[in-house]
């Protein structure tokens, strides 16, 4: 599977808005699993969890997609990617099972998710804190 | 090769690269002592052993390289060996290590286990210990449950509780590898980087027997090789300097290695020429981290402090020089990669240490559970001294006072909860601990309770606070934070002038 057309995508939500996760990039959905927080941490910290006893940095990814800081839901799951050692997070709303994902010709930054345009989102920088955006692409759409 | 001698390549690979690891050894021994008897029985006794090991395997030509070396090796029982000599012979060495691994690349799967070890992927003693870590998180309420059981639970209680911890302490036990295993890298690199540079060198290395998690050791190789770099480039003199300094013509760089409670402390030293501060100062005045008033009363603790923070190299990576800085810089990424830390000292004309700080997998720690802030912490048993009632701790308007009473004299209290920028307010209890800055006395909400946890890292990519030396699993499964005692917990300018003021 080539980047540029993901056969499947994780649908998932963030501050009510859709974003594709290439399937390949998503190690396990953590849901009702509990956050701690780590005070005075920069963002986009959101806290710490147990991922079968090891420790999961919890990032917030809204700061790096440019969306609000509205109040995270009470269900909302963490998506453990699957190339990150130490093991990191994304804070979504929700996550979707798998979806069949259509690439649109000569987007990168796209796919179409039963006929809906949806941002795709690559993790293309190495992780760190700041505001560095890690994602190739997936603006607010 | 025959096929019943095919079948014993695997032993026969693990032991020939041992005897040619030994041969090295010895090699090196014998040119810093080139009379010494020993070194020389010992390179004739690995040559020997190889040259055997070979035929008996059906290697013909490995034997016959061999036997060239033992050729050589036998001129050196006349007349001690010269530099150059022990050099053809390092190089006969490589050349049988060369061929040793063409075979073992044409034959059978070269690291099969000797007899008696099981090799087990690093990433399954991973998961090992990851579980592990959960059952000694959990046992604490499983032996609370049995207890409360009665029946013949208490007895089951302790047993579970002792058996818990030590199948965590059996799998951390598995996983630790001696530093040996990258010392034997380093006398061979000090020689040859010494030779290039005219500069004599004698390396030591103490603490080879000291064992770390293999996650650790086998990383500790880079930044080690940056550091004794820097110590042969830039710490210790060509000979002639030396000697026009009243020093033995021959440098000398030492490894050192240790254990301390929860951490490993790795030193390399040498005895050249220190860190020169005036250059330091310069450089870091270039690099704008330094004010430029200060430049001539930089003290050498202050240029080591400056060096260990890093960025000085930047100026000076221009002139190709390469600098201290850079190799320096290079280890510094690691250690706080594995989120430990880096010290410098240094005497002027005598030499320079760096030490590394390297967390441990720590075996398991008695922590106490606190709430502060709605928020639980683990705080090392260890460093509480005593736990006080702060009912006549408050003020009139209902604020904590600044100090109170405790065994041994007052001791300033700060709000647990508001140094780590909450809302706090609620303290019930203070814990007094002890930090390198002095006794201070935390204000918590509760106690919960004392459990015996395991400590996990923090990815530092993400959590760098002095505040916080990892976290833990909790018995319900959580994650609390592991509190660092240190001067962060000391009361803030701001809160001293508050209670200086009158109120």
């Amino acid at each position: 599977m080539t980047a540029e057309a993901p056969g499947a995508v994780v649908l998932v939500h963030v501050a009510g808005r859709p974003f594709a996760l290439p399937v390949a990039s998503v190690g396990e959905v953590l849901r009702g699993e509990p956050v701690t927080a780590v005070p005075r941490a920069a963002p986009p910290v959101a806290g710490l969890a147990n991922h079968r006893w090891r420790i999961v940095t919890v990032l917030d990814p809204r700061m790096w997609l440019g969306l609000p800081q509205v109040p995270v839901p009470e269900e909302a799951c963490i998506v453990v990617l699957a190339s990150e050692s130490p093991p990191v997070g994304l804070l979504v709303d929700d996550a979707d099972a798998l979806a069949p994902a259509v690439p649109i010709p000569g987007r990168r930054d796209a796919v179409l998710v039963e006929g809906t345009e949806v941002p795709l989102l690559h993790v293309t920088t190495t992780l760190r804190a700041g505001p560095t955006r890690p994602f190739e692409a997936g603006g607010a759409p | 090769m025959t096929g019943a001698a095919s079948a014993h390549l695997p032993l026969f690979l693990a032991e020939a690269r041992e005897h040619l690891a030994g041969l090295e050894r010895a090699l090196l021994a014998l040119e810093s002592r080139p009379s010494d008897p020993s070194a020389l029985a010992d390179a004739f006794r690995h040559a020997h052993t190889f040259k055997g090991m070979a035929a008996a395997v059906g290697m013909r030509g490995l034997a016959a390289q061999a036997h060239e070396a033992e050729s050589l090796l036998a001129r050196a029982r006349l007349r001690p060996p010269d530099r150059d000599e022990v050099a053809a012979l390092l190089r006969q060495r490589d050349a049988l290590a060369d061929a040793l691994e063409q075979a073992a690349a044409s034959g059978a799967d070269p690291a099969r286990p000797r007899s008696a070890t099981v090799r087990i992927e690093t990433s399954r003693l991973d998961g090992l210990l990851d579980a592990a870590s959960g059952l000694v998180a959990t046992k604490g309420r499983l032996v609370e449950a049995l207890r409360r059981a009665g029946a013949g639970g208490e007895e089951a209680a302790r047993r579970f509780d002792r058996l818990a911890s030590e199948v965590y302490e059996g799998i951390l036990e598995a996983r630790l590898l001696p530093l040996s295993l990258v010392y034997d890298r380093f006398p061979r690199m000090v020689r040859e980087l010494g030779g290039d540079q005219g500069k004599d060198v004698e390396l030591v290395v103490e603490g080879g027997e000291v064992r770390a998690d293999r996650r650790l050791v086998e990383a500790l190789a880079d930044p080690l090789l940056h550091l004794l770099r820097n110590a042969l480039d830039h710490g210790v003199e060509p000979p002639r300097e030396r000697i026009a300094a009243g020093k033995p013509r021959v440098g000398r760089i030492r490894v050192r290695a240790r254990r301390e409670p929860g951490r490993l402390v790795v030193e390399v030293s040498d005895d050249g020429r220190g860190i020169d501060a005036a250059r330091v100062a310069r450089r870091a005045i270039e690099a704008g981290l330094l004010d430029k008033a200060r430049a001539a009363s930089v003290s050498v603790e202050e240029a080591c402090a400056v060096l260990a923070r890093g960025g000085v190299s930047t100026a000076e990576r221009v002139t190709a020089t390469s600098g201290r800085g850079v190799g320096l810089d290079a280890a510094r990424a690691w250690v706080e990669e594995v989120g430990g830390s880096l010290a410098l000292s240094s005497l002027p004309g005598a030499g320079t240490s760096v030490r590394l700080f390297l967390p441990l997998e720590v075996a398991l720690l008695r922590a106490l559970v606190v709430r502060a802030g709605g928020a639980r912490y683990a705080l090392p048993v260890a460093q509480v001294a005593v736990t006080l009632d702060l009912a006549g701790a408050r003020d009139g308007a209902g604020g904590l006072r600044a100090a109170c009473e405790a065994p041994g004299g007052p001791v300033p209290l700060v709000s647990l909860a508001k140094h780590l920028g909450g809302a706090g307010g609620d303290e019930t209890l203070a814990l007094v601990v002890e930090t390198p800055a002095g006794r201070v006395a935390l204000g918590v909400s509760e106690v919960l309770g004392n459990e015996e946890v395991v400590i996990k890292p923090l990815d530092a990519r993400f959590v760098r606070d002095p505040a916080f030396a990892g976290a833990a699993f909790l018995g319900d499964g959580r994650v609390a934070l592991l509190l660092a005692p240190g001067a962060w917990m000391m009361p803030t300018a701001a809160q001293a002038d508050a209670s200086a003021a009158p109120s």
